[in-house]
C-alpha cells in the first residue's frame, strides 16, 4: 500500500532489467516528475544512469554507446515522437516502460519503426501517478472542472473537463494496479464528477480483467471517491503544521519550494528539496507542528555548540539565521537542517508580519462554531489592520460567507465593499459568489457545518467538541474527510450517502482504503490519514486527489470551475439577490 | 518450605517463575527478581513472559474496544464515555496497533505486462524484407570478389556478373530510373552489379574495394586486422585486401567508353544504401568510443574493489584484535591493491570529466558534458562511501604489541581461572568442614553437595583441581548453552577479584562479560529471526 515504494521498484526494476552499461533515461514531463518525486539524482547516478532528456527534446546528440531506458506516458504523441526515435536511434538499445496500458495500435506503430532493432524491451510499468508521501499521491491537474451546459439539459453545472476525466481515471487505476488492488467502488452521491469518474474507473477494471486478477484477500481492499465541493472549508484555512505550512505559506511543487522571494536568500538556497524520502530532518518534522519544529532545530544547534564550544546564544529563530551563517562546519555538517533554518524562518517572518495567528484563530473559529455577532466582529476588526494579507481577508470572507450563507442577517456585501476599500483585486471579489457556486449549501450533500440539529451525529459531535474544550485553537478544525473516514472505518457509512457502484457490499469492516478526492486535497487532510494509520489497527488508508491543494491553487479551480456561471454577489450595490443557476 | 517445580501441584500468589518461590508482595517478587535473576537465561525467560502477557494484555484491550465501539483512551475515558464515535482520532493519544506508512509491511512488486512478444512478430515481419535483402546482396558481393582473384579476364568476369544476378534488359528501360534522363549514345545504360538493375553512370554509386573489404570481412568473420594492414599498404597474399585491388582493377578495365569516377564496384542507389546501413552496423560493433573504454575500465575496477572490500574489513578486524589468524603483511598487500584501485578509479573518473574539455576535437555537446560530469560524480560518490569505512592497520610495531597484550590477556584469564579454582576448592573445603560439624543440616544442602561433586568430578578430570566457584545451582540450570556457562563463571571471577581489590582485573573481566553478553544476544537474535 505504500505508494512511494511502488514507483520507486517500477524505477529500480527498469534499470535493472538493462544490465551494466552506461545509461540514459528518456522521459517525458509527466513521468520526469513522476521519477524525481521518488529518486533524487544522486541515487540514480550510482545506478549507472548519467543522463536525464525529456523525449521532446530537439538536438539529442547521438550516443550509441548508451543504453536508453525509455519511461513514458502512453499517450499519441509520445507515440509519435517515439516512433520517430526508433527510426533514426540515438542511443544503442532501447528498453520501454510506459506507465499505463498502451494500445495494440500503438505497439504496431513502433514495432514498425523499429527497422534497426534497438528494441528489447516493451512493458507496461503502472507508475502512472505523483506519490507525495507513502500514503499520499497526486495527478498534479489543476483545474479539473468546468461549467459545461448540454443541450437539453436543464440547467448548467460544474463537471469534469475530458482531460481531467480521463487522466483521474487512468491514474486510479494505474494506482491500483500498482498496489496491486481491485477494489469495490464507493462514491459520493450528491457528486455528478465523483459518479462519472467512479463508473469510468469500473469499466477499465472489467476492460482489463486479466491484469486486475489478484489473489482475493479475505476484505477486499476499497476505493471510495469523494468531491472537494462537499467541503470547500478545509483548503481555505491557514495551517500550523510543517508540510501544510510550508505548501500554504510559499507552495510546494514537486517537493520543490521556490525561495527566491525571500528578502536576503542566498544563491544556493534560492530553490529547495524537500523530500521526506531523503530529509531525515524533513520526514522527521513534516507532521509536527510550528512551535516543535524551532525547539528540534534548537535542540541540533545546541548539540552542535557543546561540540564547537560556542556560546553564541541561539532563542530566537533569527538567532538561528545568524548561527547558521556565522559556522559553516554546521552547515556542511548537517546540511538539510541549514536549510530547514531558513525556511523556518520565512515562515516564521511570514507569520508575524501578517498577524497569521490572529487570523487564524478567527479562521477556526468560523469554521468550527456558528456565533454570528462575535465573528462578524472579529472580522470587522481584522479588516482594520493593515498587517493582514489580502488574500488572508479574501480567505476570512470566503470562509464567512459559505458559514453564515442562509444567515438573514448576514453582512457579505458590506464585506464585499470593504476588501473594494482595500484594494483587493475584482477577481478575488468574485471569488466570494464563485465559492458559493461551487460549495454552497445546495451543492453540498453532507451537513458540513453540523447547523442540522436535527442530524444526531453532527448534534453529538457539536455537544462534544463543546464539553471538551479545545486543546488548541489554532488547530481544532478537524476535515470532513477525517469525519467520512471514521465512520467508514466503523462500518458507519451510509449507503445512501455514499452508495456502492454495483449490487456487492462489504460485509466486513474495511481494511485496505483508498480515497480519492477530485478537486484536490491538502495536507490538513494527508496528516489526518497519516495519524489514523498511525493509531487504527489493521487499517491501511492510501490518499489522493486530482492535486494537492493550497488556498492560492484552490482558489483558482474555483475560479475555473465557475467560469460562465452568473454570481449572486455580482456587486457591491446590487441590492436584489437574484440567483441564476 | 520449598517445592520442586516438578511437583505437579497448583501454586497461587507471587511466584517467582524461574525458582517458584513464594514471595508476599509485588514489590518483594521484584526486587527478588533483580538480585537473584540477573543473569542472561533468566532475561530471556523473563522476556519471554513479558512478550506473553504483552500480547495478552492487547488482546484483552482490543476485545474491549471491538465490544462497545469506542477508542480506548487513556486519558479520557475514565471521566466520560465517548459512546459516540464522533471524537476525533487525532486527540486520542497514539495505541498499540496503528502503523506509521513508511513501516507498513514489504510489498510486492506492482503489476506489469510485457508487449514485448507482438512487438517482436511485427517487428520481424518487416525486418525479415530487409534482412533477406541485405544477405542477398552480401552473399553476390562476395562472390564477385572470389571470381576476380580466380579468373581476371574481364570477358568472363562480365558473363559470371551476368550469371550471378540476371541483369534488366537495355530496351525495357528508356529513361533512368534515378534522374529520368533518356539514355542515348552519351548517357549509356549501366547495371547495378548486386541487383542487376539499370542506371546512368551519374546514377551509378561505387562500392570501393576498402568498403567492400570491410562488409565481406565482417560476413567471413575474417580478423579485422587485414583492413588495417591494407591501409597500411603492406600486402599479403591471397588476403581480402590483394583480392579487392583485383577486383578493382579488373573493373577499370571492363567500364568501356566512359571514365569511372571513382574505382570500385558499381552499384544502385538502393544498393548502395542497403550496403552503407551494414557498413554502419559493423561499425557499431567493431568501434568502441575512447569514453567507453575507459568506462568499461572503471567498472571493472570498482567491480573488483566491491569483491575485495568484504575480505579486507574482515582481516583488519582480525589484526586489529591482536588475533593471529591472517599474516599482516599479505592484508598490507591487499590494503595497497585497494588503494590503487581507488586511485585508478580517481584518475579514471578525472580523465572522463575532462575528455575533450581541452583537446583540439569538435567542440562536445551539452549532452556529453552531462554524461561525463556523471560519470564523475558517480566515482566521487563510490570512492565517498567505500573509502572512508575502510578500517587501518596496525603496524608492526603495533601488531606486536597488540598480540602480546592479547597473549597477556589470555595467560592472565587462565591465571585467574586457576587462583578461582583454588579459592573456590578450599573454600568448598571449608564449607564440608563446617557441615560435618553441623550434620542436622536440611537435605537441601546434600542436593547441593551432590551436584557440587558432580561438577568437582567433572572438572578435576582435567587435572587442574579446579572447581567453579559459582552457584551451583545456577550452572546446573543453565548448563546447556556453554556462552551461559562462561558468563557465570567470569560472573563470579569477577566477584572475587573485586573483593580481592584487583581493580584492573576487575575491569578486564567485565569488558570480556560484556563482550559474551553482546554476542549471545546477537546469537538468539538471530536464531529467533530464523524461526
Amino acid at each position: 500500500m505504500n505508494v512511494v515504494l511502488a514507483v520507486k521498484q517500477y524505477v529500480a526494476k527498469m534499470i535493472e532489467d538493462s544490465g551494466p552499461g552506461m545509461k540514459v533515461l528518456l522521459m517525458d514531463k509527466d513521468t520526469t516528475s513522476i521519477v524525481s518525486m521518488v529518486y533524487a539524482q544522486s541515487e540514480i547516478l550510482q545506478k549507472e544512469v548519467y543522463l536525464f532528456e525529456r523525449l521532446d527534446s530537439q538536438g539529442r546528440e547521438i550516443m550509441k554507446h548508451l543504453k536508453c531506458i525509455c519511461f513514458l506516458r502512453p499517450t499519441k504523441e509520445n507515440v509519435e515522437f517515439l516512433s520517430q526515435e526508433l527510426k533514426n536511434p540515438r542511443y544503442g538499445i532501447y528498453y520501454i516502460y510506459f506507465s499505463n496500458v498502451i494500445s495494440k495500435s500503438d505497439v504496431k506503430i513502433l514495432a514498425e519503426n523499429d527497422e534497426q532493432e534497438v528494441v528489447r524491451e516493451v512493458q507496461e510499468f503502472y507508475g502512472d501517478y505523483i506519490a507525495v508521501n507513502p500514503h499520499l499521491f497526486s495527478f498534479n491537474l489543476s483545474g479539473c472542472s468546468q461549467v459545461t451546459s448540454l443541450p437539453f439539459y436543464p440547467h448548467q453545472g460544474i463537471n469534469w473537463t475530458s482531460q481531467a476525466l480521463a487522466r483521474s481515471c487512468q491514474g486510479l487505476t494505474a494506482l491500483l494496479l500498482a498496489l496491486k488492488k481491485c477494489p469495490m467502488i464507493r462514491f459520493q452521491n450528491s457528486s455528478e464528477m465523483a459518479k462519472r469518474l467512479a463508473e469510468n474507473v469500473r469499466q477499465v477494471i472489467s476492460k482489463e480483467a486479466g491484469l486486475f486478477d489478484f489473489r482475493k484477500p479475505d476484505v477486499p481492499p476499497l476505493l471510495l471517491i469523494l468531491d472537494r465541493r462537499d467541503d470547500p472549508v478545509t483548503p481555505l484555512l491557514n495551517q500550523w503544521t510543517y508540510q501544510a505550512m510550508v505548501h500554504e505559506l510559499l507552495g510546494i511543487h514537486n517537493n520543490r519550494i521556490d525561495l527566491s522571494s525571500v528578502p536576503g536568500i542566498s544563491r544556493d538556497l534560492r530553490e529547495v528539496v524537500l523530500s521526506a524520502e531523503h530529509d531525515e530532518f524533513y520526514a522527521s518534522n513534516m507532521f509536527l507542528n510550528f512551535g516543535e519544529i524551532g525547539s528540534n532545530i534548537k535542540e541540533l544547534m545546541e548539540d552542535f555548540q557543546k561540540k564547537t564550544k560556542s556560546q553564541q546564544k541561539v532563542e530566537s529563530i533569527a538567532d538561528m539565521k545568524a548561527f547558521v551563517e556565522n559556522y559553516p562546519q554546521f552547515k556542511k555538517m548537517s546540511g538539510t537542517v541549514a536549510k530547514h533554518v531558513t525556511v523556518v524562518g520565512e515562515l516564521s517572518r511570514l507569520v508575524g508580519a501578517h498577524k497569521l495567528l490572529e487570523v487564524s484563530e478567527v479562521e477556526q473559529e468560523l469554521a468550527c462554531k456558528s456565533d454570528h455577532s462575535n465573528h462578524l466582529q472579529s472580522v470587522k476588526k481584522l479588516f482594520q489592520d493593515e498587517q493582514v494579507s489580502e488574500l488572508d481577508l479574501v480567505r476570512l470572507v470566503l470562509l464567512y460567507a459559505l458559514r453564515y450563507e442562509r444567515h438573514p442577517n448576514n453582512e457579505v456585501h458590506w464585506m464585499m465593499d470593504a476588501l473594494g476599500r482595500r484594494g483587493v483585486s475584482d477577481r478575488y471579489k468574485k471569488l466570494v459568489s464563485a465559492i458559493v457556486e461551487y460549495g454552497g449549501s445546495k451543492r453540498r450533500g453532507t451537513d458540513l457545518f453540523g447547523t442540522d440539529n436535527t442530524n444526531p451525529i453532527s448534534f453529538t459531535k457539536k455537544l462534544l467538541k463543546g464539553l471538551k474544550g479545545v486543546e488548541n485553537v489554532y488547530t481544532q478544525h478537524t476535515s470532513l474527510l477525517q469525519d467520512v473516514l471514521d465512520q467508514l472505518i466503523k462500518g458507519k457509512l451510509k449507503d445512501g450517502s455514499y452508495p456502492y457502484l454495483g449490487t456487492s457490499t462489504l460485509r466486513d469492516r474495511p481494511q485496505d482504503i483508498i480515497v480519492f478526492t477530485i478537486g484536490g486535497v491538502t495536507y490538513e487532510e494527508s496528516l489526518a490519514i497519516h495519524n489514523m494509520n498511525r493509531t487504527t489497527p489493521g487499517v491501511r488508508i492510501v490518499l489522493g486527489g486530482t492535486t494537492v491543494h493550497n488556498t492560492k491553487s484552490f482558489l483558482e479551480e474555483v475560479w475555473q470551475a465557475t467560469q460562465g456561471l452568473r454570481f449572486q454577489y455580482t456587486n457591491a450595490q446590487a441590492s436584489p439577490q437574484h440567483r441564476w443557476t | 518450605m520449598m517445592a520442586t517445580s516438578d511437583s505437579g501441584d497448583i501454586r497461587e500468589g507471587f511466584l517467582c517463575p524461574i525458582c517458584m518461590k513464594d514471595l508476599q508482595t509485588v514489590q518483594q517478587l521484584q526486587n527478588h527478581f533483580e538480585e537473584a535473576h540477573n543473569t542472561e537465561a533468566d532475561k530471556q525467560v523473563f522476556q519471554h513472559l513479558k512478550g506473553l502477557f504483552g500480547r495478552a494484555k492487547s488482546k484483552l484491550l482490543r476485545h474491549g474496544r471491538d465490544q462497545d465501539g469506542v477508542r480506548v483512551d487513556r486519558g479520557m475515558a475514565a471521566s466520560r464515555s465517548d459512546s459516540s464515535n464522533q471524537v476525533a482520532v487525532l486527540s486520542t493519544a497514539y495505541y498499540v496497533g496503528g502503523v506509521d506508512p513508511t513501516m507498513w509491511e514489504p510489498q510486492d512488486f506492482g503489476t506489469s505486462r510485457s508487449h514485448m512478444d507482438s512487438f517482436k512478430k511485427i517487428r520481424d515481419a518487416r525486418i525479415d524484407f530487409y534482412v533477406i535483402e541485405m544477405n542477398k546482396l552480401l552473399i553476390r558481393l562476395e562472390k564477385l570478389i572470389a571470381f576476380d582473384r580466380t579468373n581476371p579476364d574481364p570477358v568472363k568476369k562480365k558473363e559470371f556478373e551476368i550469371g550471378l544476378v540476371p541483369w534488366a534488359p537495355d530496351d525495357a528501360v528508356p529513361y533512368c530510373p534515378t534522374c529520368g534522363e533518356k539514355f542515348n549514345l552519351s548517357r549509356r545504360r549501366h547495371h547495378c552489379r548486386l541487383c542487376g538493375g539499370i542506371m546512368c553512370n551519374r546514377c551509378s554509386q561505387f562500392l570501393t574495394p576498402d568498403f567492400t573489404a570491410k562488409l565481406v570481412n565482417k560476413a567471413g568473420n575474417l580478423p579485422v586486422q587485414t583492413i588495417r594492414g591494407e591501409e597500411k599498404g603492406h600486402r599479403r597474399q591471397g588476403s581480402a585486401g590483394t583480392r579487392a585491388m583485383e577486383s578493382l582493377r579488373s573493373l577499370v578495365g571492363e567500364v568501356v567508353g566512359e571514365e569511372p569516377r571513382e574505382d570500385g564496384t558499381r552499384t544502385c542507389q538502393d544498393c548502395m544504401a542497403v550496403m552503407g546501413r551494414r557498413e554502419r552496423q559493423i561499425q557499431e560493433k567493431t568501434t568502441k568510443p575512447i569514453i567507453v573504454q575507459l568506462y568499461e575500465k572503471l567498472r571493472m575496477l570498482m567491480d573488483k574493489v566491491e569483491a575485495m572490500c568484504p575480505e579486507y574489513i574482515k582481516m583488519a578486524e582480525s589484526l586489529n584484535a591482536g588475533e593471529t589468524s591472517y599474516n599482516l603483511e599479505h592484508a598490507n598487500n591487499v590494503r595497497s591493491q585497494l588503494m590503487r584501485c581507488y586511485e585508478a578509479i580517481d584518475t579514471i573518473g578525472k580523465k572522463i570529466a575532462t575528455m575533450g574539455a581541452s583537446g583540439a576535437e569538435q567542440q562536445l555537446s551539452p549532452q556529453a558534458i552531462r554524461l561525463q560530469q556523471g560519470i564523475r560524480k558517480h566515482c566521487t560518490l563510490f570512492i565517498q562511501d567505500n573509502v572512508f569505512g575502510l578500517p587501518s592497520l596496525p603496524s608492526e610495531d603495533q601488531l606486536r604489541k597488540l598480540q602480546e597484550q592479547r597473549r597477556l590477556e589470555i595467560e592472565q584469564r587462565l591465571a585467574l581461572e586457576r587462583q578461582a579454582a583454588l579459592e573456590a576448592e578450599e573454600r568448598r573445603r571449608s564449607e564440608e568442614q563446617r557441615k560435618r560439624s553441623s550434620p542436622e543440616k536440611d537435605r537441601k544442602g546434600a542436593a547441593a553437595a551432590t551436584v557440587d561433586t558432580t561438577n568437582r568430578d567433572r572438572t578435576e578430570s582435567i587435572g587442574k583441581g579446579w572447581t567453579p566457584a559459582v552457584d551451583s545451582s545456577s550452572v546446573a540450570t543453565t548448563e546447556t548453552d556453554p556462552m551461559l556457562q562462561q558468563m557465570d563463571i567470569i560472573r563470579s571471577f569477577v566477584d572475587q577479584a573485586r573483593a580481592a581489590g584487583r581493580l584492573d582485573e576487575v575491569e578486564m573481566l567485565e569488558a570480556n562479560l560484556r563482550e559474551l553478553q553482546q554476542e549471545y544476544w546477537r546469537q538468539h537474535r538471530r536464531q529467533a529471526y530464523q524461526e
